[in-house]
């Protein structure tokens, strides 16, 4: 098998998730096509040549290094907005981002068809702090190990397991009523 | 909070996010997305990372280029001192003295070997 067709192989594995990880933090289906877009093409780029065990933690790595650079500049401009134009003082502290409206919202099919216990658990994974909802997801859905995740996230297999183990509790104690 | 209810929890949250069905769009969008990302790689193009002919030799060259200055440098003869004059005055009334050395020569070769001439 061609080193072309394990990578297009590779990245049809992981594109889906790669996608709804981006969703999540952006909440902007188009944002979230671009960050996921650019990460394939830096893969494929820089990347192509390294062994294909090392290619998850690299994608996913350069997938949330554009998240959080998208993220910040979404709060940068949110915060500027309500500088400018917010009528109330009080209102220009508040993060647009948590306010703004749920990306799922914006895609009916989106919510056709979608369980219950999909809606809660992607509701409530939005609302976990960033590096916690990385750890989550990247551990417990993309599957990464805890060293694969720390170089993803570029922190300590320490930090992973702390932002994995709160982010279990969190979801567990909020999910509980609905989920066991 | 045993670990056994743990697993069954990831294991429930897996299946729920797995089981979220992407908008046909959306899926176009990305296999799009990683065609894009593909054609930069031109077919039979080889993932190693290519570099141009030069930014082999360019590093090696400089290394061959100090190398001759300092080997020319120590090794070296002694190059011959040239006169330095330091104003064309200097210059001429030089000029002059081996104008004039010389036909001290001449004159000395014809008082010594008359026929010569």
């Amino acid at each position: 098998m061609s080193e072309r067709v394990a990578l297009n192989q590779f990245l049809a594995g992981v594109e889906k998730r790669a996608y709804k990880m981006a969703l999540f933090r952006v909440r902007d289906v188009d944002e979230a096509m671009d960050i996921v877009q650019d990460a394939m093409m830096i893969l494929v780029r820089k990347y192509a040549s390294k062994p294909e065990a090392q290619w998850a933690p690299l994608f996913y790595r350069i997938l949330q290094n554009r998240i959080t650079d998208s993220h910040r500049k979404a709060t940068l401009r949110a915060r500027l907005f309500s500088m400018f134009y917010s009528e109330d003082p009080d209102e220009t502290t508040t993060d647009v981002i948590q306010s703004a409206p749920d990306g799922y919202a914006a895609e009916p099919d989106f919510q056709v068809g979608i369980q219950d216990a999909t809606e809660k658990l992607n509701a409530e994974v939005e609302r976990l702090p960033m590096r916690q909802q990385q750890a989550f997801l990247m551990r417990a859905w993309e599957g990464l190990s805890v060293a694969d995740t720390a170089l993803a996230m570029r922190c300590s297999q320490g930090s992973v397991k702390t932002h994995y183990s709160r982010a279990v509790h969190r979801l567990r104690e909020v999910l509980k009523e609905d989920w066991l | 909070m045993t670990s056994n209810n743990e697993e069954t929890f990831l294991e429930r949250a897996r299946e729920a996010l797995e089981a979220e069905r992407l908008d046909d769009e959306i899926v176009e969008r990305l296999a799009a997305a990683r065609r894009s990302a593909l054609d930069g790689l031109e077919p039979g193009q080889p993932l190693t990372p290519q570099h141009p002919l030069w930014s082999f030799w360019a590093p090696v060259g400089a290394f061959a280029v100090v190398v001759i200055a300092v080997a020319l440098t120590l090794s070296s003869p002694d190059i011959p001192e040239f006169p330095y004059y330091e104003s064309e005055l200097q210059a001429a009334a030089a000029d002059e003295l081996e104008l004039l050395e010389d036909l001290e020569f001449v004159a000395w070769m014809l008082v010594e070997e008359p026929d010569a001439g």
